[in-house]
């Protein structure tokens, strides 16, 4: 199997001095869904980020390491370049832009890819992938929910017509009836195109029921990584994102309350 | 009545320069504070051509509105080009620095002197009654039919074009626009060249109808409140913030005290500041820009 995507031993630094990612190494195989797993702040966001390309309103740099996709080297090709490759992220927040409307956000999108290209045939293609936006039409995006935001930000970024998305925390603070839902339409959508995809997620269910491959990511530096199927059975998996995961933060919890509770009494 | 054709002629005026405001700082977030001189550049420029290259009035307006295109293009590409990416109010303080330095350059190549620029180009600016008891020149009435048809413009541009939806997409989140392949130099480029083709044409037409000379570069800092007034981000709200503006002025000057003019625009500009910050229609979570 080839891989669309290669990263190795990537270093990103932010503002000059904040190291976020310590030698990063992952593929991603072509036509394949892979997921990046990590806690907050293990660097999935700047893996997805550096491999998307900065602007220099960022201040971020690849200080070391690099990204090869399609066997060329585009370490540190900025933006909108990256775009025109065929590289295209969902960001994690602010991923529409809430002043225009649903269907404003399908066709605002630049790129020579989809330039040129019949517009209405476009909208309606997105449609099909998500029927409830067609309804939203002429409605603001930023009056729209969670989960049709998700929607209308992957939808416009299948506008750019990517070879590789990369989606940011694909079902973070969406409830679970929408997120099988977006599960569902990103099948539907991975089958009937040869889109290779990397997920980012904090929930390894989700990551599990979409993708083949994973990678765990920890303060910058992959840890783990290995076919779903094994990960699903890993003792560090499990301890870190199913069983005791949950588990623990009802215990910070309930020591919280306690806390609490003391003060009080004092 | 006449009071009335006063405030709408002013009220035109204010906004065709404060929409120029409004243009650049909707897609950047950087205001430019060498608006007025870039007004008053455009008056100038009309100068130039008359003298060297057209003397029939329409060539040398039309000329002068291309000129104040490549004007308004060079200002981003050579200077706020490079401000791309870094904090607003270092581009802030370069346009303060741009204006400064206009203002020199245009008193040091056409003088410190009035000059009539409407005899240079043997424009007639004959007063037209409108009806028995109102006049307004010319010029005046050109103001109002030109920023009508800007407005109408800009506005038909901003939400029927490709180009204009991705002006105010990348002024709603630039990070956003480069990720859906929206070219951000090209963006504000075309704000830039918008900004200063509007403002250009504004001192044309204003020197049209008086003398001009640098200090009417005021001008620029009189329409700043109309633009603040209606939110700085719209361009509705810059209409009703020069309407608000203009009358204001013109009923002062006519029931107070005509030397009330130059202070009005900056009462109003302070009594919005106190109540509502965000302007009559601003985004309201631009609070902390001020
Ligand atoms: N713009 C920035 N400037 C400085 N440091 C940053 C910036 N963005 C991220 N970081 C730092 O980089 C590290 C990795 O952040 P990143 O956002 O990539 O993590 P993440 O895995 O996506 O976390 P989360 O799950 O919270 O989204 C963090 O320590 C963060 O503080
Ligand atoms: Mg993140």
């Amino acid at each position: 199997m080839t891989d669309i995507l290669e990263v190795t031993e990537l270093e990103v630094t932010y503002q000059r001095s904040i190291r976020a990612l310590h030698g990063v190494n992952l593929r991603v195989a072509k036509g394949q869904i892979t997921a990046l797993l990590g806690a907050n702040g293990a660097g999935k966001s700047t893996t997805l980020r550096a491999i998307s390309g900065f602007i220099g309103l960022d201040n971020a740099r690849v200080t070391a390491g690099n990204v090869r996709y399609l066997g060329e080297d585009i370490t540190g090709l900025q933006l909108p370049k990256t775009i025109h490759k065929g590289i295209v992220l969902v960001p994690e927040r602010d991923k529409v832009f809430t002043n225009l409307t649903v269907a404003e956000n399908l066709e605002v999108v630049s790129t020579t890819r989809a330039e040129g290209s019949n517009w209405r045939q476009i909208e309606e293609e997105i449609f099909v992938y998500f029927p409830r936006l067609a309804k939203l039409r002429n409605k603001p995006a930023g009056l729209l929910s969670g989960g049709e935001r998700q929607m209308l930000a992957i939808g416009s970024a299948l506008v750019c017509k990517p070879n590789l998305l990369l989606i940011d925390e694909l079902s973070l603070g969406l409830a679970p009836v929408i997120v099988d839902e977006i599960i569902e339409r990103l099948r539907d959508i991975h089958a009937r195109t040869d889109l290779s995809i990397l997920l980012v997620e904090q929930s390894a269910a989700v990551a599990f029921a979409l993708a083949s491959y994973g990678f765990v990511l920890e303060n910058g530096k992959v840890e783990l990584e290995g076919a779903t199927q094994d990960l699903r059975t890993n003792q560090k998996i499990l301890e870190l994102y199913l069983g005791t995961g949950s588990a623990g933060r009802a215990d910070y919890l309930a020591n919280a309350r306690r806390r609490r509770e003391e003060r009080a009494n004092v | 009545m006449q009071i009335l054709a006063n405030i709408v002629v002013l009220t035109s005026l204010y906004a065709l320069v404060a929409c120029g405001y409004v243009l650049v700082y909707k897609v950047s977030r950087v205001l430019n504070l060498a608006h007025g001189e870039l007004m008053i550049l455009g008056a100038y420029l009309l100068v130039a051509t008359s003298a060297g290259i057209a003397s029939d009035p329409l060539v040398a307006i039309a000329l002068t509105a291309m000129f104040s295109i490549v004007v308004g293009l060079s200002v981003y590409l050579l200077l706020m080009r490079k401000m791309t990416g870094q904090p607003v109010l270092a581009a802030v303080l370069t346009t303060v620095a741009l204006g400064i330095l206009l203002r020199g350059a245009m008193v040091l190549i056409w003088g410190p002197q009035q000059l009539n620029v409407g005899a240079m180009i043997s424009f007639d600016n004959a007063s037209i009654a409108l009806t028995d008891s109102v006049r307004v020149s010319t010029a005046a009435l050109w103001l109002v039919v030109c920023t009508f048809l800007v407005y109408l413009g800009l506005l038909a541009f901003l939400h029927m074009s490709r180009w204009g939806m991705r002006m105010r997409a990348s002024g709603q989140n630039a990070l956003l626009a480069a990720q859906r392949g929206i070219n951000l130099h090209t963006v504000y480029a075309l704000a830039w060249t918008l900004s200063t083709f509007s403002g250009s044409l504004a001192g044309v037409l204003v020197t049209l109808d008086s003398r001009i000379d640098v200090n009417m570069a005021v001008i620029g800092l009189k329409a700043f409140p109309a633009a603040l007034v209606g939110g700085l981000d719209s361009l509705p709200g810059a209409l009703i913030g020069a309407g608000v503006i203009a009358a204001l002025e013109v009923l002062l000057i006519h029931y107070v005290n005509p030397l009330l003019s130059d202070v009005v625009p900056f009462l109003v500009l302070i009594a919005i500041l106190i109540v509502r910050p965000w302007g009559l229609y601003g985004t309201k979570e631009e609070l902390n820009r001020v």
